[in-house]
């Protein structure tokens, strides 16, 4: 039997591998790069590019929790000029198809940026961070309404040549409006979730223990939270759909792939454990002979519900 | 180049109140650590979700030795691993020291920070350099006589002061600092908790001085920009810019 470990990605075309690196938890820095260079990657996301440049937060930006990270980065990166004119150098030679991630305050911000990345040769699509939990916009979470998340896919669509995945937050992704609304709007996929806001206090000091006070919380943890929305998610549009959400093992990527994702996504784990590609691409080929799978699509189609 | 290696514990010693001396088998990482440069040791086994850090103590062709004070669940796990145990390590990581061999340097170490200046002073001794040592503990019990007697090897005067309690010299190692010539020395390289570093800076900002920073990190490797900190260059990373910075361009008002 010939086994087929490739991935329609919609409009994206076909990747070799269904594992993909999430963003935030990618970056072309030596050290990574040396441990990731033979792994057996679909596609990067690169950390979420902004107009211009941010700091980002305060420290203590991370912490550690029993099976579970709460981050609040606050997207820092040098702006999206910059991230232009380094793009060739820092991404030409990867050896992965790479995927940017975008993030804005507004529409108007989102498609700027979509429209300067027009110049770049590279990448495969856009991830629109229609959600990050650390950014604000006039007191709410920028997408806390399905219109907004339309908006912004159609204005992005009309000016950017690649095609477009909605990455929506656990709030946007457990109502499948917001993911049918991307559809409508024409995404090319949906990617899902983001980190779920969270909180942790430093009782002592009666402070948070997070400097920009909440963040992002990812990891095992929120693992099945993630698995019911992708399941749910996947079941209400016909675009692919990438599943992402505390992702450990190859185990753990089969229950996505089962539960409807055509990709899945890792990110903390990732960082812990730069070998975790290979190890989930090992399990799934082990599955799919166990079980006389032949596709990854497949897996899916076999789920009894 | 950065590698994932498991490694086996070949010794785990208690040296102190609460930090172990634990060497590990290790042939790619300990082969090409630089002084100053750290690795990542997975605590996973123990149920950890990340890594920890730990500057890499000591090294020969086949292992390296990390200092591990117990301050947390992660760090009292891996003083208990027993000797055969392997452990995944991702190394070595970071930017380390730079070594000057025409001038005498003076090495200035707190706490479990005197654990990144041995490669160092031994790295000044090889290139022909001299050094001295200031080490500062809070207590008596704190001070690990192994490498205290390790040191005294290639440090050519070692001074160890002590917070409070019973112990002939007294006082922290800014008290020491303030009864040398510092003329005497051409480098000042330090490494210790945030507040010896920062009680340093009026003293020694002017000087050609390298200091290596603690922070809490999530990868290590440069990627997820949680251990950035305000250097006269905009954000810098501690686990990939640094964690050695000369002290001038730290923006110390922010740690």
């Amino acid at each position: 039997m010939i086994y087929d470990y490739s991935v329609e990605l919609g409009s994206m075309g076909r990747l070799k591998s269904p594992i993909m690196i999430s963003s935030g938890t990618f970056g072309v820095a030596k050290p990574y790069m040396d441990l990731l260079c033979e792994q057996p990657i679909g596609a990067v996301v690169t950390k979420t590019i902004t107009l211009n440049s941010k700091t980002g937060n305060s420290q203590p930006r991370v912490y550690e929790g029993p099976s579970y990270l709460i981050n609040s980065i606050g997207l820092e990166n040098h702006g999206v000029d910059r991230f232009v004119d380094c793009y060739n150098d820092e991404y030409g030679e990867i050896g992965f198809p790479v995927i940017v991630s975008i993030s804005g305050n507004s529409v108007d911000e989102f498609a700027t940026i979509a429209e300067k990345l027009n110049t770049l040769e590279g990448p495969l699509g856009l991830e629109l961070n229609l959600s990050c939990p650390n950014v604000d916009s006039e007191g709410l979470a920028f997408g806390s309404v399905p219109k907004r998340i339309g908006e912004v896919v159609e204005a992005c669509g009309s000016c950017s040549r690649f095609p477009l995945i909605a990455k929506l937050s656990p709030f946007q992704a457990i109502d499948e409006s917001f993911a049918v609304v991307a559809e409508r709007a024409g995404a090319a996929a949906i990617s899902l979730i983001n980190t779920v806001p969270a909180m942790v206090l430093d009782i002592h000091r009666f402070r948070s223990a997070i400097g920009a006070l909440s963040g992002g919380m990812s990891g095992p943890a929120v693992k099945p939270i993630a698995l019911k929305m992708v399941f749910e998610i996947s079941r209400s549009v016909n675009i692919p759909v990438i599943g992402m959400g505390g992702i450990a093992s190859g185990e753990d990527a089969i229950e996505f792939l089962m539960a409807g994702a055509r990709a899945v996504s890792i990110g903390t784990m990732n960082m812990v454990d730069p070998s975790l590609p290979g190890q989930i691409m090992g399990k799934i080929a082990d599955f799919m002979k166990l079980h006389d799978i032949e596709s990854l699509t497949e897996i899916s189609r076999r789920f009894r519900l | 180049m950065t590698v994932s290696e498991n490694c086996a514990v070949i010794s785990n010693k208690m040296v102190s109140i609460d930090g172990n001396l634990i060497t590990f088998y290790s042939e790619k990482i300990a082969n090409s650590t630089l002084p100053g440069q750290f690795v990542e040791v997975s605590c996973s086994n123990g149920g950890m979700l990340l890594r920890r850090p730990f500057s890499v103590y000591d090294k020969n062709a086949k292992s390296l030795s990390l200092f591990v004070k117990s301050v947390g669940k992660g760090t009292r796990w891996l003083s208990g691993l027993r000797e055969g145990e392997r452990i995944n390590i991702i190394g070595p990581l970071g930017k380390g020291f730079s070594i000057d061999k025409g001038s005498r340097s003076l090495l200035i170490g707190g706490g479990c920070g005197v654990a990144s200046l041995r490669l160092l002073s031994k790295a000044i001794v090889e290139a022909g350099g001299e050094c001295d040592a200031i080490f500062g503990f809070k207590k008596r019990e704190e001070i690990p006589q192994t490498i205290v007697e390790d040191f005294s090897r290639t440090a050519g005067h070692l001074t160890i002061t002590v917070d409070s309690g019973d112990y002939p010299v007294r006082g922290n190692v800014k008290d020491r600092l303030a009864e040398i010539e510092l003329d005497r020395y051409g480098r000042y390289y330090c490494c210790g908790p945030t507040v010896m570093l920062k009680a340093l800076v009026p003293l020694l900002s002017s000087r050609a001085t390298e200091v290596s920073l603690e922070a809490r990190m999530a990868c290590g490797l440069g990627v997820c920009y949680g251990c950035t900190i305000n250097t006269d260059r905009g954000g810098k990373r501690v686990c990939y810019d640094g964690p050695v910075f000369t002290m001038r361009e730290v923006d110390w008002n922010d740690l």
